[in-house]
């Protein structure tokens, strides 16, 4: 848990616990924890966990019995599989369910009589196509169910050996990256995970804007029972559950001709004015709103002042937020605590706005200038969302105002809500010196395997164990890794030399070495995030090369003819356009008729997939 | 409608050459019966008057009495039309109904139940074909679920020389309580990844996909497919090529509208694979059906909707010899299941002296056929006319007609096929002797094919 949260979470805890709770909280504070990954080393070097212990992200809201399921793993650790590790808990969702619209998309197969997981992918929201499954997992066992049909629930049951499998496994870094372990050393390492689904009871797991409103409208619907609005009351008897799931605390005061059209939570103290139309809102305690406010599908923290004609939809208001009479805030805005927006604005589709300027995390740079959105006078920074490598799957992205009904996921939640901790996506990207270090040793090491490998013909093999082991002696990331694999493909033409080619010469030296390193390629480059990484690549080594920059389109053809590059992933790379130097922007045109041509292509591709073809 | 029913015998029977090198595959005998039968039984039990057998023209030409007279001779009632595919020596599954369509044999307007000659099953199709026309489904599929193992082609060792032959597997994808058809292709048609669309698992988004099933190479097809194959000459396998399409078809958006029953089915450019979508025809009472019966759902108009039947009755497709050899031996188990009348374990014109003979529960006798005294024959099958020695011991044998075996004989896993002879005391394990084979008094042979082929077949 980060440090600045403890002593917060420590209050929270025995507040929400009553009195007579025979429930004890431990906090433990690990510092420099950057992942699940970390956090679990720490618990190992620390040896606290001895039992089968149940693993929940702190963004799950559940009713599950947790006991049977906690029983059912251990026996089954005891009895039919010694080297069960985990047990992941899903809840079925089919596709286009509003907890999986906008989410990561969780794709897993596994064996149909015991649920011993073979298989488990993520795939992106609005995933197409193809997918491809080891042939092998279907023929260890005779039945193979296939589901796609499941919503993640943040709630595993863990072994006790888990943290230490995490310790052995150093490049563990999300739960996913343990899994996918897990499932792939199977043979050699003889553990396993399960999966089991919830039935019908409720567990959900808030990753992204979305979700969150979705959840709010599930409690107050009273889905997840016994987890409803008057049971968090400190006084049970001072909030009133009405007709229409309605919840009025004893001391909040509404306005006459105000429609509460349904699933309306208002806390203690909050006031609404006359004429206000409420629809599936939440309105924190001491909120004041005014005259013919409109909320719908809206969040409100505590103490928000809403002046008159107001109108907040599908967005999330943080404490203490102030919006000047007729302000309009459009679907997938998140305002942070203590904005405040003056004169009759209007926020377009996901605007993200902080009350204090992001700190820059380096400590120096310009304090940035308040957002025109927020009007004059008023008080709000645009929020920057961290890039965060690891997960490219985050439908963040995309940048929220891609996204149709702008969602935004959990950095951008994150900075509103205080509970910011061992979130498994979080990957901090400020890089301390001794990283930067790491990548450059890395780098220069794998240039010097790869410029041997090319003169003395090593066998690819070979050099893809060097380079993994290169991996394991610095810590680099499987991104970084790629990234730097492709720029040092990309060097060895030019190594040792001082000059620099003109563009026919260096495509003429690139090529062999392309072909010869192409197993590289295959190895490294699988998924959609580490195609990406080698777009990113090859885009900052054109940059400051003009002879790769030249040739860059022809590169990307061999690469996409190989099947290294998708045609989706060059596009959506081609695509970014926000925060893009001049360069990259040059870069981009530079493949333009590339990129058109794909576009074709894809576009028939998608209509020989969903419609006829005529091969 | 009554399906018109095809049972494919074209084939040459290619995984099991050292018997069909001498027979033809479908008059391969199977507890004494023309494994032929079957399938007629079958589909005559399915309340179905009369079945289409296609045969190579070789066939039709040397075997035509012999096919023709399969009913009468063994108690069918079914009326057999007998028709032969020209031209290749080995015409894909395909490729003969295309043949069929152009003969007239087959009319466009009747579903089509297709099956192969080598299917053994003691499944009841009523269920398959009710199935069928209640879900308003362009295709159902008999798939058998792996059974009492002893009986599986798989514990049978094949007799002649040892084969590094791996019975091949198919992957199914089943999805819901209807056991909708999602994926069918054989383990082999992949290397080392299985590609499945999304669409596929959007639709069906849980998905069992099995391997243990045995696709028995039974389909049932709506009208409109006939032409789908008629007009997609490139297709030339059924079960390889025809319905993995009608499959994809499933999530595939139809082009057109689909036409209303007056309106014939468009016609398709020449050389275009246009999807099974286009030849689908709306049953005639499409709005009823779907009122009362098929639950189609609004993603289903217009597209094929597959299906798989399985079944748990004992199912062998006959077209290796381990698998032969696995039928005869458990064949009287299937006999016992079969409705009405059932084929007679021991015929009652065979000779058998009562009292001096030992004789298992699972043998068959045929018509005809003599045994002497001290004769021990345990899941074994004797065919017509065949005449057995003093103190013969027969143990998961086959004999097919006018077999000898001369006195002091033991045989164990052998097939002697039609007029072979062993003499005395000859002891053969794990043994094929050919039509009209001798094997000499007093010899041992474990692991060998006797034919007139035999060099040849001991390379292969």
């Amino acid at each position: 848990m980060s440090l600045p949260h403890t002593a917060w979470i420590h209050h929270c805890g025995t507040r929400w616990l009553s009195e007579d709770s025979p429930m004890v909280i431990h906090v433990q504070t690990a510092e420099d924890c950057l992942s699940l990954g970390d956090v679990m080393r720490d618990l190992d070097a620390k040896a606290l966990i001895q039992s089968d212990f149940l693993l929940m992200s702190v963004d799950c809201i559940t009713n599950v019995d947790i006991v049977p399921i906690m029983k059912e793993h251990s026996a089954r650790r005891k009895n039919d599989d010694r080297g069960s590790v985990m047990t992941l808990l899903y809840r079925e969702a089919t596709p286009g369910h509003p907890m999986r619209r906008h989410s990561a998309q969780v794709l897993l197969a596994a064996d149909a009589e015991t649920g011993r997981m073979v298989f488990h992918q993520r795939l992106p929201a609005a995933a197409r196509g193809r997918v491809t499954f080891p042939l092998h997992i279907f023929q260890e066992q005779s039945a193979v169910e296939l589901h796609y049909d499941l919503a993640d629930t943040g709630l595993s049951i863990c072994s006790p050996s888990v943290p230490q499998l995490f310790a052995d496994n150093f490049d563990f870094q999300t739960r996913d990256h343990f899994v996918r372990g897990i499932i792939v050393n199977e043979e050699v390492m003889g553990n396993t995970v399960y999966h089991r689904r919830v039935g019908t009871q409720y567990a959900a797991h808030i990753d992204s804007l979305a979700t969150l409103l979705t959840v709010t409208q599930d409690v107050t619907d009273r889905w997840v029972h016994p987890v409803v609005p008057e049971n968090r009351c400190p006084q049970r008897a001072d909030l009133r559950c009405s007709q229409r799931n309605v919840y009025r605390h004893r001391t909040a005061k509404v306005g006459s001709g105000t429609r509460l059209e349904g699933c309306v939570a208002l806390g203690a103290g909050a006031s609404v004015g006359s004429n206000c139309r409420l629809l599936r809102a939440v309105v924190g305690p001491g909120c004041l709103l005014g005259d013919n406010v409109t909320l719908e599908d809206a969040v409100l923290d505590a103490g928000c002042v809403l002046a008159d004609r107001c109108e907040v939809r599908r967005s999330l208001l943080g404490p203490g937020v102030q919006l000047a009479a007729g302000a309009r805030l459009h679907p997938g805005c998140v305002l942070g605590a203590g904005v405040r927006v003056e004169g009759a604005a209007e926020l377009p589709q996901g605007t993200l706005l902080v009350g204090r300027p992001p700190e820059d995390e380096f400590g120096g740079g310009s304090v940035p200038e308040p957002s025109r959105l927020v009007g004059a006078g008023g008080r709000g920074f645009t929020f920057l969302p961290e890039e965060d490598e690891e997960d490219t799957l985050s439908p963040l992205r995309l940048g929220p105002a891609e996204l149709p009904t702008a969602e935004l996921s959990d950095s951008g939640e994150n900075s509103e809500e205080e509970t910011e901790d061992e979130s498994e996506e979080r990957l901090d990207g400020a890089e301390s010196p001794e990283v930067v270090d790491d990548t450059k040793l890395f780098y220069s090491e794998v240039l010097d395997s790869l410029v041997r490998g090319f003169q003395e013909k090593i066998s690819p093999e070979n050099l893809i164990l060097e380079v993994n082991s290169s991996k394991f002696a610095y810590n680099v990331t499987v991104q970084e890794l790629n990234s730097l694999v492709v720029k040092a493909i990309l060097s060895v033409p030019e190594h040792g030399s001082d000059e620099r080619l003109a563009a026919p010469a260096f495509l003429a030296r690139l090529q062999p070495v392309l072909t010869t390193f192409m197993p590289l390629l295959t190895n490294y480059i699988k998924s959609e995030e580490s195609e990406l990484s080698c777009l990113r690549a090859l885009e900052e080594f054109s940059c400051d090369h003009s002879a790769m920059s030249a040739c860059l389109a022809k590169v990307l053809m061999l690469l996409y003819q190989r099947d290294i590059l998708s045609e989706t992933t060059i596009l959506s790379w081609h695509a970014e356009s926000e925060g893009l130097s001049p360069e990259s922007v040059r870069v981009r045109q530079q493949v333009q008729k590339l990129v058109d041509w794909l576009q074709e292509a894809e576009e028939e591709s998608e209509d020989e997939e969903s419609d006829e073809d005529s091969s | 409608m009554e399906p018109k029913a095809v049972i494919l015998a074209a084939g040459k029977g290619s995984r099991m050459v050292d018997l069909t090198c001498q027979l033809p595959k479908c008059l391969l005998p199977v507890g004494g019966l023309p494994l032929l039968w079957y399938p007629l039984r079958l589909v005559q039990d399915a309340g179905i008057q009369s079945a289409l057998v296609v045969v190579s023209e070789a066939v039709l030409r040397d075997h035509k009495n012999d096919i023709a007279q399969i009913p009468a001779k063994h108690g069918l009632l079914i009326n057999v039309e007998l028709c032969a595919v020209p031209g290749r020596e080995d015409p894909g599954t395909a490729d003969s109904l295309r043949h069929l369509r152009s003969a007239d044999h087959l009319r466009a307007t009747q579903p089509l139940l297709v099956l192969s000659c080598d299917l053994v099953t003691g499944c009841a199709l009523r269920e398959l074909l009710s199935a069928h026309l209640l879900r308003g489904a362009a295709l159902t599929a008999l798939f058998a679920a792996p059974g009492d193992p002893t009986v599986s082609p798989a514990a049978v060792t094949a007799p002649g020389p040892k084969s590094r032959h791996k019975p091949e597997r198919d992957l199914v994808g089943l999805a819901g309580p209807e056991q909708r058809l999602c994926l069918l292709a054989s383990e082999a048609d992949f290397e080392e990844e299985v590609e499945l669309r999304l669409a596929v698992l959007r639709r069906h988004p849980k998905l069992l996909v099995r391997r243990d099933l045995l696709d028995a190479h039974l389909y049932l097809l709506a009208p409109g497919l006939l032409d789908f194959v008629d007009k997609s000459p490139q297709l030339s396998s059924l079960k390889g090529e025809v319905v993995p399409q009608v499959i994809r078809a499933q999530y595939r958006r139809p082009r057109v509208q689909p036409p209303d029953d007056t309106a014939p089915a468009p016609a398709p450019a020449p050389a275009a694979v246009h999807s099974a979508n286009t030849y689908l025809r709306q049953p005639r009472f499409a709005a009823l059906t779907a009122r009362f019966a098929a639950p189609v759902e609004a993603e289903d108009v217009g597209r094929t909707s597959c299906f798989a039947v399985t079944t748990h009755a004992l199912t062998w497709r006959v077209n290796t010899t381990a698998a032969y050899l696995a039928a005869n031996r458990a064949v009287t188990r299937l006999w016992e299941t079969l409705p009405g009348e059932r084929p007679p374990r021991l015929h009652p014109q065979a000779n058998i002296p009562s009292g001096k003979v030992q004789l298992s529960d699972d043998s068959v006798v045929g018509e005809g056929s003599s045994l002497s005294e001290r004769t021990h024959i345990q899941r074994s099958v004797v065919g017509r006319h065949c005449s057995l020695g003093p103190r013969v011991r027969l143990v998961d044998c086959v004999l097919m007609d006018h077999v000898t075996v001369h006195e002091d004989c033991v045989l164990s896993n052998c097939i002697l096929m039609n007029s072979s002879t062993v003499e005395a005391g000859a002891q053969l394990s794990d043994c094929l002797v050919g039509v009209n084979q001798v094997v000499e008094a007093g010899v041992k042979k474990n692991r060998e094919v006797v034919s007139q082929q035999s060099g040849h077949m001991e390379v292969y």
